[in-house]
């Protein structure tokens, strides 16, 4: 097996970058991307190295003969291990693999608990809640009995409904179903996206018989870290490894008994999820870091960078320029919602992930096309899909998304690009690449418009610039102002403990200690529920604090389901005009403000 | 498992492209081809620009087109050899009615004879033969061509699906059947993760 040969030359190329160092690199990040970027890099690469427990002995991850490293720490994000309400940790693990938890966390106190994260976090990472990006293909394989969560998701809660559901969800839409079923036996490796359950990979992969293979993992993992590589060598590195770990896994049981297609397309999408989550950092070249990029690495990125010029010079651009003659702009929902889906790209990590948002966008396309042939006699092809899509892409402006089509491309097995999904994958990236080659002679305007539209945005664009530094000198002014009252705040209490011995009272010691107190009170609260153990007044006040913190939770959850719906309602009653609003609140109601679902029924209804 | 599948119906699967002007009805060609065959089987999820279809090409052997739907938008031009990676075969259409439309459909083999693979069916289909009276290409000025470069060639009519089953069939009968059943089970048994293949260089732009 070549891989073998290569596997050694890993090996003998003897990483002694540990992963401290890694950390530290990350933390330096690369100056031309935005701190929230380099934080979260930061944050992933301390999640892929499952490096919350401050006792963790960085050096055994070197080596495959540290038999002592537990391998719970390769599962460490994966799964519900590492349960201990430590909420700042979940704050930093905005990130997907760790969500790969919640399918399976049934019971409603866990729904609350996601819902509790999701209430205290910013709007962009909201998105991250979602497990993975629900499977809006359908797929004949799957039970018809099964509840529909097709069609489009919209927020991150309903993903949680969903998910909460334990459904991967694909649905059944081939009427002749025997017939469908007698072909799909005969060719389900080539399926668009098979049924993927991440769980039950986790679940197998941590039987005792494993344990081998996860230290073969392991070392290719730490290795894999420390190291430069080439894109090419880091797809055959990848690759082959993939191909030389499966080998061994259906030696150890339970992959031995690998006896369906399903079985081993599991196992494979499990591998490569496992796999490719942990080396995101080192792969995924907007989070990479800057010694690490090679020189592929960085034309990504330049291809990024020209990309999002691209979309700032040409934001004029509107459907008539595409020749897209429907009544549509980008205030349009279906073209809004289509924008969103795509974006969540890059909330996660695993190829088929990425894939299924990219599906997901184009579904909303597909949907907008069937919506517009009630008014406008349009074909439902690629003559439209196209267009459309470099459209919306325009329009919703997401971030890193050449690099993230490069990463599917490289690191997507082979065996699953294929069909629907190679497809749309290959129409998004003519898209893209369409709106980096822009120019006049590609668009349907004449020279004179076009030079107009490039001047007059200009203009607009040196004002907005203008404008914004002007706002952000103000902001920081302002922050500075604050700074100095907070200054000004703690001054009387520096000026007491400096003056050590004056008064008794504010003797620095006690100040401390009091303060230290309050701390320790603070984490006991949100560490543990009512102790037994603390004093009757002060299980009280926590009784009452818990009390008070889960009415607050119901109402906001209260809040948030209406004010789900009101949205829902909102872009219902844009998309459909013409339907009556009580019906779309009934509509709403029903699919519990699932816009996806709301489309659907809306259309079955005028249809 | 697989080697069940080898000895029960053989299964092959080919990706087409579909090129054409817009205005040449290239989608009601496919349309008509999907939803008029002897199989009812659509297997389209997303939308009807990617479509699947099979046919019987013997007794035991079936074979599933998958079917590319491409933009004939002449600024998409320049971007077409993303669709046509990995392309089996390629159904060009014109119309018998618009005489610059065979001129686009030279244009788009030439571009495949260039970039695509070397092997790959290329079958020249002029459309709306139903509308003869309005005709402006002779079939013999087509089928000249076509002979000329080894083409298959065919006049249909999407309207009335004459002619759309023998294009397939002739494609269909044209393709390396037999090496990609050998290939796909190959894969089969090795369970292998790395079919050797063309499409994980990092060109992702061309």
């Amino acid at each position: 097996m070549s891989f073998n040969k290569s596997f050694n030359k890993l090996g003998s190329a003897k990483a002694t970058a540990s992963v401290s160092t890694a950390k530290g690199d990350s933390v330096s990040a690369n100056p031309t991307r935005s701190e929230s970027e380099s934080d979260r890099g930061h944050k992933q690469l301390i999640n892929i190295l499952g490096q919350f427990e401050p006792h963790h002995d960085n050096k055994q991850w070197t080596s495959i003969e540290a038999s002592t490293v537990s391998d719970q720490d390769l599962f460490a994000n994966d799964d519900d291990s590492d349960d201990d309400g430590d909420e700042d940790d979940e704050e930093e693990e905005g990130d997907v693999i760790e969500n790969e938890k919640l399918p399976f966390k049934e019971g409603p106190s866990i729904a609350e608990k996601d819902e509790q994260r999701i209430d205290k976090k910013p709007e962009s990472s909201k998105l991250a809640a979602e497990v993975e990006p629900q499977v809006n293909v359908s797929n004949e394989n799957e039970d018809s009995s099964e509840p529909d969560h097709s069609a489009i998701p919209s927020t991150a809660k309903e993903g949680i409904e969903n998910i909460t559901k334990g459904v991967d969800s694909i649905q059944v839409k081939s009427e002749n179903k025997s017939k469908s079923e007698r072909l799909t036996k005969q060719n389900s490796a080539k399926k668009t996206l098979t049924k993927f359950d991440f769980q039950r990979f986790l679940k197998q992969l941590r039987s005792k018989d494993c344990e081998p293979v996860l230290k073969y993992i392991k070392s290719f993992l730490t290795q894999f870290q420390a190291r430069t590589w080439s894109v090419d060598e880091q797809i055959k590195l990848v690759k082959e490894f993939q191909q030389f770990i499966f080998g061994k896994l259906i030696e150890c049981k339970p992959f031995d008994n690998l006896s369906t297609d399903e079985d081993v397309n599991n196992t494979m999408e499990g591998l490569e999820k496992f796999i490719m989550s942990r080396i995101y950092n080192d792969t995924f070249p907007p989070l990479m870091v800057e010694r690490k990029l090679s020189p592929s690495h960085r034309e990504d990125l330049s291809r990024d960078k020209i990309y999002h010029i691209n979309l700032k010079k040409y934001r004029w651009i509107q459907p008539k320029h595409l020749d897209i003659h429907l009544k549509i702009d980008s205030e349009t929902s279906f073209v809004k919602l289509a924008g969103t889906e795509l974006s969540k790209v890059n909330d996660y990590k695993s190829p088929r992930d990425k894939i299924i948002c990219i599906l997901n966008c184009c579904k909303v396309i597909f949907a907008l096309i069937r919506q517009q042939q009630k008014i406008h006699k349009v074909e439902e092809n690629a003559d439209i899909f196209v267009p459309l899509l470099v459209f919306v892409i325009l329009k919703c402006k997401t971030r890193n998304l050449i690099s993230n089509l490069s990463f599917i491309e490289r690191f997507r097995n082979d065996r699953f690009l294929v069909g629907e999904s190679s497809y749309y994958v290959s129409s998004l990236q003519i898209a893209a690449n369409f709106i980096t080659t822009i120019e006049q002679s590609l668009l349907t305007i004449s020279a004179e418009d076009f030079a107009a539209e490039i001047e007059n945005n200009e203009r607009k664009l040196k004002e907005e610039s203008i404008k914004r530094k002007r706002e952000q000198k103000i902001l920081e002014e302002k922050k500075a102002q604050e700074d100095a009252q907070k200054q000004g705040l703690f001054s009387p209490l520096t000026e007491m403990i400096a003056g050590t011995g004056k008064g008794e009272d504010f003797a620095p010691s006690q100040v401390l200690k009091s303060s230290a107190g309050i701390f320790q009170q603070s984490l006991s609260t949100l560490f543990s529920s009512p102790s037994r153990e603390s004093s009757p007044v002060s299980s009280s006040v926590d009784e009452l604090k818990t009390a008070k913190k889960q009415s607050l939770e119901e109402s906001k959850k209260e809040a948030r389901i209406k004010s789900e719906r009101e949205t829902t309602l909102k872009n219902l009653k844009q998309m459909f005009p013409d339907m009556d609003s009580e019906i779309l609140l009934d509509i709403a109601i029903a699919k519990n403000s699932n816009i996806g679902d709301c489309i659907d029924a809306c259309l079955e209804l005028t249809e | 498992m697989a080697d069940l599948v080898t000895q029960e119906p053989r299964f092959a699967q080919f990706k087409l492209v579909l090129l054409g002007e817009s205005a040449v009805g290239k989608s009601s060609i496919v349309h008509r081809f999907v939803t008029d065959s002897f199989d009812d089987l659509r297997e389209s999820t997303i939308g009807a620009a990617f479509l699947t279809q099979t046919i019987q090409l013997d007794e035991r052997t079936t074979i599933k087109f998958e079917i590319w739907d491409t933009a004939g938008q002449e600024r998409y031009k320049s971007l077409a050899p993303m669709y046509y990676r990995n392309a089996n075969c390629a159904l060009v259409a014109y119309d018998i009615t618009q005489e610059s439309s065979l001129d686009r459909a030279k244009s788009w083999i030439q571009e495949l004879q260039k970039q695509a693979s070397a092997d790959i069916v290329v079958a020249l289909v002029g459309n709306k033969l139903d509308l003869e009276a309005e005709r402006k290409v002779s079939t013999k000025e087509a089928k000249e061509y076509a002979d000329e470069l080894g083409l298959i060639f065919k006049e249909i009519s999407a309207k009335t699906g004459e002619g759309i089953k023998d294009v397939f069939h002739s494609i269909a009968s044209k393709l390396p059947v037999e090496e990609k059943l050998n290939s796909a089970t190959k894969r089969r048994r090795n369970i292998d993760l790395n079919r050797p293949s063309t499409n994980n260089q990092e060109s992702c732009s061309c």
